[in-house]
C-alpha cells in the first residue's frame, strides 16, 4: 500500500491535497480563480503558453482593436498597416497587464507555469512535481483547427495567432473558411490595404446561421468590401506558385502572397486525460454534464476545452460555475439559449437562441425578418444595410431566437439575450418603451411585425 | 503579389428550380442531416417529392 510506504494514513494524503487545482490560465482559468477566492479557497493555478490564454493574446482583444483600426481606416482615417500592429500591441500587453497579471497577483493563489498532465485521478504532473487536488477544473482552452489538405502544411500558412502578428508583409491574402474568424479578418485586411478572398467549404458563409443573414452578409462583404467571395469549395490541394502560394479546388484556383486558415478550433486535450478516467465527447472536447462534471466526478471543464461554442464571455460564464459547483456543490447550469454572439465585422452580425430551422424542429415555430431599412436610427446613420429576424413559439409567443445583421448588433442583441434568459413574449418587447432613435429599436420592430406591417408605421409607433 | 483568381463564381441557387437565392427568397429545410437551400417551402416540399420518387 501506497500509505503504508510512505508512513502516512489516507487522511494525511487527504489532508496534503489541494481543495482546488484549476488547469489553464485563461479566461475560464481565471473566473475559477476569482470564484473560488469568493468562496474561501486559495486554488492551484498551473499555466501553459502566455498568461491570459487566446482572447487577450491571439483573439478578441488584438483581433477587435485591428477591426476597430480598419473601420477607422475605411472611414477616411490615415491608418498604416504597422502603426496598425503596434497599436494593437499596445492594447494586448496593456490590457494582459490590468487583466491578468495584475489580476494574479491581486487574488490568492499559488500559480506554477508549466504543462501539466494526469497521472491519476487525482494528481496531475507539472515541472516534474506531482499535485494531489481534492477538485480539478481543466481550463485549457484550444487551439486552431488545420484541415489535412495535400500540400499545405510544407508550402506553409498562417492561423489567428500570425495573421494578428504577421512574421512579413503581404499584399494578398487567401483565406480558407466562411465563419467568424475568416470574415473578420477578411474586412480586418481588406479595409487596411491588403487584398483577401474567402475560400468556404459549405455552400454559403456563416452556415450555421440564418440563411437570410448569411446571404445578406456575403452580399455586403462583396459589394461594400470587394472581398470576393466563394462557397462550396472544395480545396484539393496547396502547393507553390508561379510569386505565391497557390490553391487548388474544385471551382479553379487561386494565388496569394500568404493562405490563412479559418477552419475552426479544437479543444486543447493534451492532459493523459485516460489516467484521470475523463471521456472526451463527439467533438473531441472534455465530456461534461449540464453541471460541468466530466466523467470523473472531482473533475470539472469549463471553456473552449469542452468544445462547445467557443466564446470569451462563455468561457468566463463556466469557469466560475465550475468553481461553484466543484467547491459548494451547488448545482449551477447554463442557460444555453441565451448565449448571445457576435462576428464584429462592420456592421456587426450578432445571434442569440435558435434558429427558425433549430426552432421548427422543437416548437411550432413562425419568424418575421425586418429590414435594417425599417429603422429610423440606421436611416440617420445613413448605414441602413442589414436585417433582423426574430423566431418565435407561435403559440406561447415566447422569443426563440434571434439574429442581425446591422450597426451595432454586437450591442442589441444583448437584450434579446435577457429577453430570452426571461423566457420573454413578443408582448414583453412591445410593452417596453425604448429610446428613440436607436438600433435596438430594430429589435422591438422585429417583434411587432408579429402584429403589424412595420412598413407602414411612422416613427414612434406604441 | 496581387491576388490572381481563377475561380468559377457559383451563388447558390433554388435546389429544386434554379432560381438565385438572395436574402429576400432563401429558404433552408434539413433533409438527411444535410442543408438544403430554396427559394420557398413550395420548392422544398417539390424537392422532396422529386426525391421520393
Amino acid at each position: 500500500m501506497l500509505t503504508t510506504i510512505l508512513n502516512v494514513s489516507f487522511t494525511e494524503v487527504e489532508e496534503m491535497a489541494e481543495d482546488l487545482v484549476i488547469i489553464g490560465h485563461g479566461a475560464a482559468g481565471f473566473a475559477a480563480l476569482i470564484r473560488a477566492n469568493e468562496l474561501g479557497v486559495k486554488p492551484v493555478m498551473i499555466g501553459y503558453g502566455t498568461l491570459g490564454g487566446t482572447c487577450v493574446n491571439v483573439g478578441c482583444v488584438p483581433s477587435k482593436r485591428m477591426l476597430r483600426l480598419a473601420y477607422l481606416k475605411a472611414l477616411g482615417q490615415q491608418v498604416e498597416f504597422k502603426k496598425a500592429i503596434e497599436d494593437k500591441d499596445d492594447i494586448v500587453s496593456t490590457l494582459r497587464k490590468e487583466k491578468y497579471e495584475d489580476i494574479l497577483n491581486s487574488y490568492d493563489v499559488e500559480y506554477i507555469k508549466g504543462k501539466a498532465y494526469f497521472i491519476s485521478p487525482n494528481a496531475v504532473k507539472v515541472n516534474g512535481q506531482i499535485i494531489e487536488g481534492k477538485k480539478f477544473i481543466i481550463a485549457t482552452g484550444s487551439s486552431p483547427n488545420i484541415p489535412d489538405i495535400k500540400g499545405l502544411r510544407e508550402v506553409g500558412f498562417w492561423t489567428n495567432v500570425e495573421a494578428l502578428n504577421p512574421p512579413r508583409d503581404i499584399s494578398s491574402l487567401a483565406i480558407i473558411g466562411g465563419r467568424a474568424l475568416a470574415l473578420e479578418f477578411a474586412q480586418m485586411y481588406k479595409r487596411l490595404g491588403i487584398d483577401t478572398v474567402i475560400l468556404q467549404r459549405s455552400k454559403v458563409i456563416l452556415p450555421d446561421w440564418e440563411p437570410e443573414i448569411s446571404l445578406a452578409v456575403q452580399n455586403y462583404l462583396e459589394s461594400y468590401d470587394g472581398i470576393p467571395i466563394f462557397t462550396d469549395v472544395k480545396v484539393s490541394e496547396v502547393k507553390k506558385g508561379e510569386e505565391g502560394k497557390m490553391i487548388v479546388t474544385n471551382l479553379g484556383k487561386v494565388e496569394a502572397d500568404e493562405i490563412l486558415v479559418a477552419t475552426g478550433r479544437r479543444p486543447n486535450t493534451d492532459l493523459n486525460l485516460e489516467a484521470a478516467g475523463v471521456k472526451l465527447n463527439e467533438r473531441g472536447g472534455i465530456l461534461v454534464d449540464d453541471e460541468l462534471r466530466t466523467t470523473n466526478p472531482n473533475i470539472y471543464a469549463a471553456g473552449d476545452v469542452i468544445g462547445d461554442q467557443m466564446l470569451e464571455a462563455l468561457a468566463g460564464k463556466e469557469g466560475a460555475i465550475a468553481a461553484e459547483n466543484a467547491l459548494a456543490n451547488a448545482h449551477k447550469k447554463i442557460d444555453k439559449l441565451s448565449i448571445p454572439q457576435a462576428v464584429f465585422i462592420e456592421p456587426n452580425i450578432a445571434r442569440v437562441g435558435l434558429t427558425f430551422l433549430e426552432a421548427s424542429k422543437l416548437y411550432k415555430a413562425d419568424y418575421r425578418v425586418v429590414k435594417m431599412s425599417n429603422v429610423s436610427k440606421a436611416r440617420i446613420l445613413r448605414e441602413d444595410f442589414g436585417l433582423i429576424k426574430t423566431v418565435i413559439d407561435a403559440e406561447s409567443k415566447r422569443i426563440l431566437g434571434v439574429q442581425m445583421f446591422g450597426k451595432y448588433a454586437a450591442e442589441v442583441i444583448n437584450e434579446a439575450a435577457l429577453a430570452i434568459k426571461l423566457r420573454a413574449t413578443i408582448d414583453d418587447i412591445i410593452d417596453t418603451v425604448h429610446v428613440f432613435p436607436t438600433m435596438a429599436e430594430s429589435f422591438k420592430l422585429s417583434v411587432m411585425a408579429f402584429k403589424r406591417d412595420v412598413q407602414r408605421m411612422s416613427c414612434c409607433v406604441d | 503579389m496581387k491576388l490572381r483568381i481563377d475561380m468559377i463564381k457559383e451563388n447558390v441557387k433554388c435546389e429544386n428550380c434554379g432560381v438565385e437565392l438572395t436574402e429576400d427568397n432563401i429558404y433552408v429545410m434539413e433533409i438527411n442531416g444535410q442543408k438544403h437551400y430554396f427559394c420557398c417551402s413550395h420548392c422544398a416540399d417539390n424537392y422532396i417529392e422529386r426525391k421520393l420518387h
